[in-house]
C-alpha cells in the first residue's frame, strides 16, 4: 500500500495504477497526465494542416510523420489518464472535443507562416525534450514508461526543426528575414511555455512533492536557455530581448519576462485558434462516426 | 465505443530477445490490435516480433513487493571462497 505520506519520503520510488494510491495522488496526476494529453491531440492539427501546404516533399513527409507522432502520444498519454480516472476512450474524446481548452500555450497562437511549424519543432520541441527528460522519473510509473517514446520521437521533431530552419537560413534573404520574424514572434511564448516560477505556481510544489515532476519550471528555462541561445546565434539570428544576459557567477541568465497575464488567461479560458482547432477535431469525428455508430 | 478492448503490447527487438512490455492499444480484437500496435510500437523503433495480449486474460500479483524479499535470503547459496588452513582466503 502506498500513502501520499510514504510517497513523499521516497519520492525515487513508482507507484503502479493498481496500488492503493490516494486521492489526492491520482487527482494531481490526471490533471498533470490530461493536460499533456490534450495537448498531443489538439497540438497536431496545426501540423496536419502544413502538410498539404509544405514546400517540399521532405518537409511534407517530416510533417505527415510528426502529427502522426503527436497524435500516438495522446493515444498512449489517453490509456495512461484512463487507468487513473476510469473514464473510457469516448468519455476523452468527448472531453477534449467539448470541454474546456486545456491545453498547452503555444497552440492558442496562429500558425500562419511556413516558419512557425518550423519553429515549433526546433525551439519547442527542444523545450519539450528538456521538461520530459525529467519525467522518465516521474513517478506514476505508466506516465514514466510513456515518457521514454515520447522523449524519443521528440528528438526526431526538433532535428527535423533544425534542419528546416538551417535549410531556410542558407536561403535567400527573404527567407532569413522570415525565421527571424519567426524568432521575435515566438520567443516569449516558448519561455511562458515552461510556466511560472514555482513560487507563482499554483499545482507546482504538490506535484514535485509527490515526485510526479522533477524540475521546477524555472530550473528547466534556464537550462534550456544554455543550449538554445548557442544555437539561436550561431545560425545567425538574433535573440529578440535586449534583457538578455548570462551572469557567469550565478551561471543563471536574466531576460524578459513574458506575459504572465497572457499565459494563465489562454491557459484558463482559451482562445478563438484553440476553440478553431477543438472544432476542426469535432467535425472530424462527426465525418468518420458512422465507423464506429453500433447500430 | 463499448466494444473496444484493452490490449497489452509486448515488442521483441532482435532474435533471441524477451518480448518487453511496451504499452497498450484499444481494438475491438486482437487481429485488429495487432495493426495497431505494429503502427504505435513499431514505426519507428527496432522490432522483430510483436504479441498483443488482452489485459483481462492477464493475472496480476497482488502480494505487496516484499513477498518477493523473502527470496532473496540466500546467503548460503554463495561460496566465501576456499579458505587455507592458515585461515587467509585463498
Amino acid at each position: 500500500m502506498t500513502s501520499s505520506a510514504q510517497l513523499k519520503e521516497t519520492s525515487a520510488r513508482q507507484v503502479e495504477p493498481w496500488q492503493d494510491l490516494s486521492d489526492d495522488y491520482r487527482a494531481a496526476a490526471t490533471r498533470m497526465i490530461e493536460f499533456h494529453m490534450m495537448s498531443e491531440i489538439v497540438g497536431p492539427v496545426h501540423e496536419f494542416r502544413w502538410v498539404p501546404r509544405a514546400p517540399s516533399l521532405q518537409a511534407k513527409l517530416v510533417f505527415a510523420a510528426k502529427s502522426q507522432d503527436e497524435v500516438g502520444h495522446g493515444l498512449m498519454l489517453m490509456r495512461v489518464c484512463q487507468d487513473l480516472t476510469g473514464k473510457s476512450r469516448a468519455e476523452y474524446m468527448e472531453q477534449i472535443l467539448d470541454g474546456p481548452p486545456r491545453f498547452m500555450n503555444i497552440f492558442h497562437y496562429p500558425w500562419d507562416e511556413w516558419v512557425d511549424p518550423a519553429i515549433v519543432a526546433w525551439l519547442i520541441d527542444g523545450a519539450e525534450i528538456e521538461r520530459q527528460a525529467t519525467l522518465l522519473r516521474s513517478s506514476y510509473g505508466p506516465y514514466a514508461r510513456a515518457m521514454r517514446k515520447i522523449l524519443k520521437e521528440e528528438g526526431f521533431h526538433h532535428h527535423c526543426g533544425r534542419y528546416l530552419i538551417g535549410q531556410m537560413m542558407a536561403g535567400t534573404r527573404e527567407q532569413r528575414a522570415a525565421v527571424q520574424r519567426g524568432v521575435d514572434r515566438w520567443w516569449l511564448r516558448t519561455l511562458a511555455m515552461f510556466g511560472p516560477r514555482d513560487e507563482n505556481s499554483k499545482h507546482g510544489p504538490k506535484l514535485m512533492a509527490y515526485g510526479l515532476k522533477f524540475a521546477q519550471n524555472e530550473a528547466l528555462r534556464q537550462s534550456w536557455l544554455t543550449k538554445f541561445v548557442p544555437q539561436i546565434r550561431a545560425v545567425g539570428l538574433e535573440v529578440p530581448d535586449d534583457n538578455l544576459a548570462y551572469d557567469g557567477e550565478t551561471g543563471r541568465w536574466t531576460y524578459t519576462e513574458p506575459d504572465w497575464q497572457e499565459f494563465s488567461s489562454l491557459l484558463r479560458g482559451g482562445s478563438p485558434v484553440g476553440a478553431e482547432l477543438q472544432r476542426e477535431l469535432r467535425q472530424a469525428r462527426g465525418i468518420s462516426a458512422w465507423l464506429f455508430s453500433e447500430d | 465505443m463499448t466494444y473496444l478492448r484493452t490490449f497489452e503490447v509486448f515488442r521483441q527487438k532482435a532474435p533471441g530477445d524477451a518480448h518487453v512490455h511496451v504499452g497498450e492499444v484499444e481494438a475491438p480484437d486482437a487481429a485488429t490490435a495487432m495493426v495497431l500496435a505494429k503502427e504505435h510500437f513499431a514505426r519507428r523503433e527496432v522490432c522483430c516480433s510483436l504479441w498483443v495480449a488482452d489485459r483481462s486474460d492477464v493475472l496480476a500479483s497482488q502480494w505487496d513487493p516484499e513477498v518477493f524479499d523473502a527470496g532473496r535470503a540466500k546467503a548460503y547459496r554463495r561460496s566465501g571462497g576456499l579458505r587455507t588452513s592458515s585461515g587467509a582466503p585463498s
